[in-house]
């Protein structure tokens, strides 16, 4: 299975990036890494016209452990935050338990 | 658009359609066809490659994703043609497979958490295999064969799984130049 056809469009930046999509509108997506969002378009469950590639931005690869509040990047990797140490083990993915270790 | 990635320490260039998926550009473009494609949506990790030293299925990354960054199949994981890489010598050893159409992906998902964990648990092996799925249900084999490989330092043997996210093209390129060398 392949996607229904789109066009590619790689961000240089956040700002770059939501310029893009304000451009796109509606029929525009963000890509970060694809592994839900790709599937999605193979089944034809989502057809985007363009897909906004925000996979390189280490701008938006972080986690900030904040008093009250845990931010993930919307471009960090899932791995990353099972690898990350965290104070507050109820809060899931972190609480996932085959990521205690 | 236009895609330049190295595979298997050589560079590759092609004009394909945006919505070219990785798994396709290697096995339609570059020739290679060791990653299967099972699943097709990302779950049972035959299309397992390194995209720039991890692990990543490549049915579910589109070629321009990879487009700049290295590339490492299980054909470029051996040092030669009449080569093998330590971690196929233990699937061997260990009869690591069985019908065999699972195992480019977990070669490649052990070769993956051997750069990172190099002398993972057992219970670190499963967990790490999570993604990787074999209907043959040889489970136990493909375990001991990568506890085996861990034990004989098959982490250390692989330059290509050491590359780094950053330095990818550079370092796979000097790794071309060693192989030609």
């Amino acid at each position: 299975m392949i996607p229904a056809p789109f066009t590619y469009q790689r961000a240089g930046s956040a700002d770059e990036a939501l310029e893009l999509a304000a451009d796109g509108g509606e029929d525009a997506k963000f890509l970060a890494g694809g592994h839900s969002l790709l599937p999605l378009m193979k089944l034809r469950l989502a057809v985007p016209e363009i897909l906004i590639d925000i996979g390189r931005l280490s701008e938006l690869r972080y986690i900030r452990d904040g008093w009250a509040t845990l931010r993930s990047g919307t471009a960090g990797r899932s791995a990353a935050r099972w690898r990350t140490p965290t104070p507050r083990p109820t809060c899931p993915p972190w609480s996932w338990p085959w990521t205690a270790s | 658009m236009k895609v330049i990635m190295t595979v298997n320490g050589g560079q590759i260039e092609a004009e394909v359609p945006d919505r070219t998926l990785l798994v396709d550009f290697l096995r339609d473009v570059a020739g290679l066809t060791a990653a299967n494609i099972g699943c097709d949506t990302s779950s049972c990790g035959a299309c397992t490659v390194l995209l720039d030293g991890q692990s990543a299925k490549s049915c579910t990354v589109l070629a321009a994703q990879a487009d700049g960054r290295a590339v490492v199949t299980v054909e470029g994981l051996a040092s030669g043609p009449d080569e093998m890489h330590p971690m196929q010598l233990a699937f061997r050893a260990e009869h690591a497979l069985q019908c065999g159409f699972c195992t480019p992906g977990m070669v490649m998902a052990a070769v993956s958490l051997l750069a990172e964990n190099p002398l993972p648990t057992e219970d670190e092996v499963r967990t790490a295999l999570e993604g990787n799925l074999c209907r043959c249900t040889g489970y136990h084999n493909i375990v001991r064969a990568v506890l085996a490989a861990a034990r004989d330092g098959a982490a250390g043997s692989d330059e290509a799984a050491a590359v780094d996210g950053a330095a990818g093209l550079a370092a796979s390129e000097a790794v071309a130049g060693r192989r030609s060398a």
